[in-house]
């Protein structure tokens, strides 16, 4: 695809220079870190308490629930509709590059930025486990971590589809950030109101790595999650494009 | 002569029922057009249909002998543009925002990066983020960008605006420049209708979407007094036509 490579590694480049972007990777080193100093200075009060081998995917629980999803709202209001009020979406479109490629350029880099993310996240929360933490029950093997953070990848990477899809009605960077919250949280609370809600919506899947660290769940329950989430990527990355490549800047 | 770019009976209607109706433009090897037309005529709106930022309603646009849809990235490879305005991410410097430009093009070194901005008067400013730039430095900042590449063709909407008196001759300088030495085509659109007459050898007149007028610069001086004069006549014209109904005013 015709200029794709110069676009993504452009659109990298542009994340790093974001200050906020520097500011989630420098919090995912700073608060399993945090917590791990907070857990040691009051386990004379705590006692038995004690950061356990799941440390890293108790990080993941936190990441994927608010973290990442508001990471990722943040970077797709800058990618679409801050581009397309500041009037700069035009200067990625006016190079030599197909619309699919300029579109697909900020998707992919939106997934690196979630890659680099977990990858800090596992690497950190791992190393402060190794240092401080105890042996114990409820050990995670280091292949089920490492399928548990792909699974939250994927996961994360699909819900990144489905606002990329809803920042093209967007013109303004402000109302999708505030529009992407209410969804993510009303679509957090519907399955407490309506049976069923969770197995159509991929808001629903943020845990769904919890189910790639036990052996009990069966192969066919994971084969299907695997397709809906990555369905729900295509599918809204599509759809995405359609409105994308129709945009008059 | 070879087309670089040609325009065939393109057409464009918007919501508020103003666009572009009809307009037939080719430009040449070697040309430094001038795109005249009042404000609102649709002379940004031509310009980002050439360069594919909006699709054309009807009508076909190709960029050097190849439909603009069909190869829109090896057409725009040896174009560059600033349309509408000069616009950027204000949070990098100027010679970041050159490198992230230079990343689509082959063998764009740091010293090019340099001599655009020498020619541009911002050699000084390269290392300031771009929020600091006014209005002038940011067009001529656009200016270095679509130059970077050695285009063949060059697109610059209003390209005049923000600039001061120095700059104005000095972007005059450098269209001369790159004209005589690298044989670049221009198409300008400008309501600077005195830059326009020192600079181009050809100029069409746009009004309300129609391109009504278009002509050689030296031959329209022979029967006008200034390309001014030409300007306001052929408006004049136009409008009178309007009046009779005999202009098709589809838009």
């Amino acid at each position: 695809m015709d200029g794709l490579t110069a676009g993504f590694k452009n659109e990298l480049q542009l994340m790093i220079y974001r200050k906020k972007t520097i500011f989630f990777f420098a919090i995912s080193v700073f608060i399993p870190l945090l917590l791990i100093a907070l857990f040691h200075s009051l386990q004379p009060v705590l006692g038995l308490f004690t950061v356990s081998p799941t440390y890293p995917v108790q990080m993941l629980e936190i990441y994927t629930i608010f973290l990442i999803p508001l990471f990722l709202f943040l970077e797709i209001a800058d990618l679409f509709p801050q581009e397309v009020s500041s009037r700069t979406l035009k200067l990625a479109l006016l190079r030599p590059i197909t619309r699919l490629g300029a579109y697909m350029a900020k998707f992919l880099a939106l997934g690196v930025a979630i890659g680099a993310l977990l990858l800090l996240l596992g690497t950190v929360s791992t190393l402060c486990n190794l240092i401080f933490g105890t042996s114990g029950t409820g050990s995670i093997d280091a292949f089920g971590l490492l399928k548990a953070y792909v699974a939250a990848f994927l996961s994360m990477w699909s819900l990144a589809a489905l606002f990329v899809c809803m920042a093209q009605f967007f013109r303004s960077a402000g109302g999708f950030l505030v529009f992407s919250i209410l969804i993510y949280a009303g679509t957090k609370a519907a399955p407490y109101f309506l049976q069923g809600f969770s197995s159509f919506s991929i808001t629903s899947y943020t845990g769904w790595y919890s189910l790639w660290l036990g052996h009990s769940i069966s192969v066919a329950k994971l084969a299907t999650g695997s397709v809906f989430v990555l369905s729900s990527l295509v599918m809204f990355l599509a759809l995405g494009y359609i409105f994308f490549e129709r945009k008059e800047v | 002569m070879e087309d670089i770019a040609k325009l065939t009976e393109v057409s464009k209607e918007f919501r508020n029922g103003r666009g572009i109706s009809g307009v037939n433009l080719s430009l040449q090897k070697g040309d430094i057009y001038g795109l005249l037309g009042p404000n609102g005529a649709g002379k940004t709106t031509l310009l980002k249909m050439l360069t594919g930022l909006i699709s054309p309603s009807f009508g076909s646009i190709s960029l050097f002998g190849q439909d603009l849809e069909r190869s829109f990235a090896s057409g725009m490879r040896k174009v560059g543009c600033m349309i509408e305005s000069a616009d950027f991410y204000d949070y990098v410097t100027a010679i970041q925002y050159l490198k992230l430009n230079a990343s689509f093009y082959p063998n764009i070194r740091a010293q090019r990066i340099d001599e655009v901005l020498e020619a541009v008067g911002l050699a000084a400013f390269g290392k300031e983020k771009i929020r600091h730039f006014s209005t002038g430095m940011k067009q001529k900042l656009a200016m270095a960008s679509s130059i970077l590449h050695s285009p063949e063709l060059v697109i610059w909407d209003e390209p005049t605006n923000g600039l001061d008196i120095e700059g104005v001759v000095h972007f005059r300088a450098l269209v001369q420049q790159l004209s005589a030495e690298q044989g670049i085509t221009f198409l300008i659109s400008s309501h600077m209708i005195h830059e326009l007459e020192q600079l181009c050898n050809r100029v069409g007149i746009l009004n309300q979407g129609v391109l009504i007028r278009e002509g050689n610069v030296q031959e329209l001086l022979t029967d006008n007094h200034s390309l001014e004069q030409y300007y306001i006549a052929e408006l004049q014209k136009g409008k009178e036509l309007m009046n009779h109904g005999r202009l098709d005013s589809r838009i």
